[in-house]
């Protein structure tokens, strides 16, 4: 795949994250005990033996940026390409962010030409899927088409959060429904392109506005006639776009044969290894149906969940059906249910997060979910109902009742501020 | 200082099974590391960027462990790690006859770069230490060699080089694997900073004579005693010499309590070790732990008490795993128990299989003195047939398969050995 680089959208907040990505964007979440979600595509390319990867990056890209380092996890770290992080700039005759996926792209047509690109893989970096990009390129070029997308057959409850495609009686794409409130087929738009360079350098020259891929560039092309093509994938692919997305792609990791296989030997996940000590497990504790990553520790209970490095639940406290990331401390007492808890959290002894009826009205767990931003507290004796939000960094202070009711969102007031003025940025 | 040579060609015979296919700094440890791993991770959390690893025995394993050295930022472009293996040259070099020996063979080698002191040091011992509070002791002295000394119960001063030491830290005597009790219980730690001059000379010396085992703590120390400036610096943090397979047990069994001497969870002294990219651990059904360490890559369907699990350790269902030590891949067959076991990589527990029954302790026939305690060892590899019944103080050799086995059952100090795998 000499001629093949890949670019990673990786620049979106992902909004439907909530306080989870106030500091860091949707590619950066944690996931599966010791991952972040951008590993899938990071790991995709490197598999693939696609050496040269943009990665455009956007908002807070810190988490990204230390994540990603010099690459050396994906075999990235190469004497010619490798990995290169692109954060939006600024230039003369005016600055803009990345005003889309088009645009994005757009902004970096210098990288391609730098790397003497012929076809690029275009994927976004808050996706959670294994595929071999070469498949894909191989049928791109056999099909002698200038674009290719990738699409899925989803289930039809599911079609209106995607585009769903519409082929013509030559398996060419003929029409893209967005997000359509009475979808005309099941074929989903995943958001994995391929495109010649060249299509790229005509359609995205300066001085064309074209912001989003979909609007702005595949759907002009299929509308003048020209042929863009549909490469059909049927393995496991979902996003993490909402806290229920989010919730339930982690979950289903906890199946007994899960859709997604992360000890896969020829198709390996890889990340930064944290260099932390085996999970330790105590003489009291319990450990059920979990995903516990090496450096956690575990006193207490824990059913149906999954604990980062360096969570710790102590003796006598229980966690069930929760996330638990890093260096979070559940103390004793304490009881977590259906929660995602960010890094570095304390729940208090005795701290009740996610009590009272869950997922009424038909609603998957993942709808009644507890998030906790990174840092909070969760006050001793505190209970906290389903759905409520706390912010991050947020103290006892900030709680207006120690017993919270389901839906409350706990505001942080005055962020730390450190000696010279400046807000404590969270770790 | 930023010199160091670690020595691991040992064989480390009484170990059994477990030095079968490796050198001794290469044995697992706490489940995912190595042992060479604290020594080469003092190494570096000490600002050493030279580290020249001498290896001998059986140093596949270690060859891909370090690899480039990565995992423990050695791969650099001046200094770095670098394996070295005896070979011949145009200069008489042979296979190393000891350890002082190994260090001559190499001495250009390892002294290239203009340094005043260099480390030596074995990689056998699983232990966390700054070596600049060493060096800065031996500069303040003015050594021309400093030996790391460390209080060792009496009962076992036989097995050690033991050093007696004046008040201001002078070393008055040494003597390697005292016969008779000693007058002091100050053991040396097998860990030397020389100044480079002192050593070439030293090295010199002992290698034009032939009555010499070449040897650091039989001949150059001793030898060094009165004519030089040799001191000792007083070590009393956790240090574990992991010798025998008793040893070897209990090392990696203390970290499963509530608070272990050796502190594996210090973010400021990371154990550094090579990655194996697998999953967190995952507990399936009715799986569960208690009392244990597990590594990434443990898939638990059965139970698991009192244990420490290298990565990708399977235990089905029904199997019941306790008071052992599994290492990496071994699979666990449904409804096995293993008591009191240690057993190597990749072995296979047939179906039903029983290890370590039965409350008879014969010690084992093949090294009755290192397997006598009740602990039942099986090598790398090695097949255990389903429904399988054996005994305590067994040695099951690597690459066993069911054919080697004379019946279902092995009686208590038995040993079972695959043709062309014994005594090597």
């Amino acid at each position: 795949m000499r001629q093949v680089i890949s670019m990673i959208l990786a620049g979106g907040q992902g909004t439907g994250l909530g306080v989870l990505t106030r500091h860091r964007p949707a590619s950066a979440m944690p996931f599966g005990g010791k991952y972040r979600v951008i590993d899938f595509c990071l790991s995709n390319s490197s598999n693939s033996e696609i050496h040269r990867v943009a990665v455009l990056t956007q908002y807070a890209p810190a988490s990204l940026n230390e994540h990603i380092a010099t690459g050396v996890s994906w075999d990235l770290d190469r004497r010619d390409g490798g990995v290169k992080l692109l954060q939006a700039y600024s230039r003369r005759g005016g600055s803009t962010w990345y005003r889309g996926t088009a645009d994005a792209i757009a902004q970096n047509l210098n990288v391609l030409e730098n790397w003497n690109a012929r076809w690029v893989v275009v994927t976004s970096g808050d996706q959670v899927y294994k595929m071999d990009y070469a498949e894909l390129v191989r049928a791109h070029q056999a099909s002698g088409y200038s674009a290719t997308m990738t699409v899925k057959e989803v289930p039809p409850w599911d079609c209106r959060r995607f585009g769903i495609v519409s082929l013509d009686g030559d398996g060419r794409v003929a029409e893209i429904d967005e997000k359509p409130a009475e979808p005309r087929g099941n074929l989903a738009n995943l958001g994995v392109y391929v495109f010649d360079a060249k299509l790229l350098y005509e359609r995205l020259a300066p001085g064309v506005e074209a912001h989003d891929i979909v609007l702005d560039l595949i759907g002009p092309m299929v509308t003048e006639g020209l042929p863009v093509g549909a490469h059909v994938f049927d393995g496991y692919w979902d996003d993490i776009g909402t806290v229920d997305a989010y919730f339930r792609a982690n979950m289903e990791l906890l199946t007994t044969r899960p859709r997604l296989v992360l000890a896969d030997p020829d198709w390996r996940i890889y990340t930064p290894s944290e260099e932390r000590p085996p999970v330790k497990v105590g003489r009291a504790a319990e450990v059920t149906r979990s995903l516990v990553a090496n450096g956690a520790i575990v006193g207490g209970r824990v059913v149906d969940s999954i604990l980062f490095p360096g969570a710790v639940v102590a003796p006598g406290a229980t966690v069930v059906s929760s996330i638990v990331m890093q260096e979070t401390v559940i103390r004793r007492g304490a009881q977590v249910d259906l929660a995602i808890l960010d890094k570095h959290i304390v729940v208090e002894e005795g701290a009740v997060v996610g009590h009272g009826d869950a997922g009424g009205e038909g609603g998957s767990p993942g709808s009644s979910v507890v998030v906790i931003g990174k840092n909070a507290v969760v006050p001793a004796g505190a209970r906290v109902g389903r759905r409520c939000q706390i912010d991050v960094g947020a103290v006892a202070a900030d709680y207006p009742t120690a017993d919270l009711a389901p839906g409350t969102h706990v505001v942080a007031r005055a962020p730390a501020l450190a000696a010279d003025g400046q807000e404590v940025a969270a770790r | 200082m930023q010199h160091a040579v670690i020595m691991a060609g040992g064989v480390g015979n009484r170990l059994c099974v477990l030095s079968d296919k490796r050198a001794k700094p290469a044995v697992p440890f706490a489940g995912k590391y190595r042992i060479l791993d604290f020594a080469l991770s003092n190494c570096v959390n000490s600002g050493i960027v030279e580290v020249n690893i001498l290896t001998q025995y059986k140093p596949a394993s270690l060859n891909e462990h370090i690899g480039i050295g990565k995992p423990w930022d050695l791969d650099r472009r001046r200094g770095g790690v670098r394996l070295l293996h005896p070979h011949p040259s145009w200069r008489e070099t042979d296979w190393y006859s000891g350890t002082a020996d190994a260090v001559y063979q190499n001495l250009h080698d390892v002294t290239r770069w203009s340094a005043r002191d260099i480390l030596i040091l074995s990689g056998d011992h699983v232990y966390k230490m700054d070596y600049r509070e060493m060096a800065e002791y031996h500069r303040s002295r003015e050594a021309d060699v400093t030996i790391a000394v460390t209080p060792v119960p009496w009962e076992r001063t036989g097995q050690f080089g033991i050093v007696e030491l004046e008040a201001d830290g002078r070393a008055a005597g040494f003597v390697e694997k005292p016969a008779t009790r000693p007058r002091s219980n100050t053991a040396s730690m097998g860990i030397y900073i020389f100044q480079v001059e002192v050593l070439a000379r030293e090295l010199e010396r002992d290698a034009a004579d032939p009555l010499s085992h070449h040897d650091f703590g039989r001949n150059i120390l001793p030898s060094m005693l009165g004519r030089c400036r040799v001191y000792g610096y007083p070590f009393a943090g956790y240090w574990q010499d992991i010798g025998t397979l008793d040893t070897y047990y209990e090392a990696n069994l203390d970290l499963i309590s509530d608070l272990p001497n050796l502190d594996l969870y210090d973010p400021s002294w990371l154990v550094h070790t090579r990655d194996v990219y697998y999953p967190p651990v995952k507990f399936i059904g009715s799986g569960a732990a208690e009392g244990s360490l597990l590594s990434n890559g443990c898939i638990i369907y059965g139970e698991v008490r009192n244990s420490v699990l290298s990565p990708g350790v399977v235990v089905e269902k029904g199997a019941v795993v306790d008071r052992s030590i599994i290492l990496n891949d071994t699979w666990v067959g449904p409804s096995a128990r293993i008591d009191r076991a240690i057993l190597d990589k990749n072995v296979h527990v047939g179906r039903g299989a029983r290890v370590g029954e039965g409350e008879t302790l014969v010690p084992n026939q093949g090294c009755p003195d290192h397997l006598s305690s009740g602990l039942t060892v099986a090598g790398k590899h090695a097949r255990i047939p389903e429904d399988g019944v054996i005994g305590r103080n067994v040695r099951i050799g690597s690459e066993v398969n069911e054919s080697h086995f004379p019946g279902k059952e092995v009686a208590s100090g038995m040993v079972v050995e695959a043709p062309g795998e014994e005594g090597h």
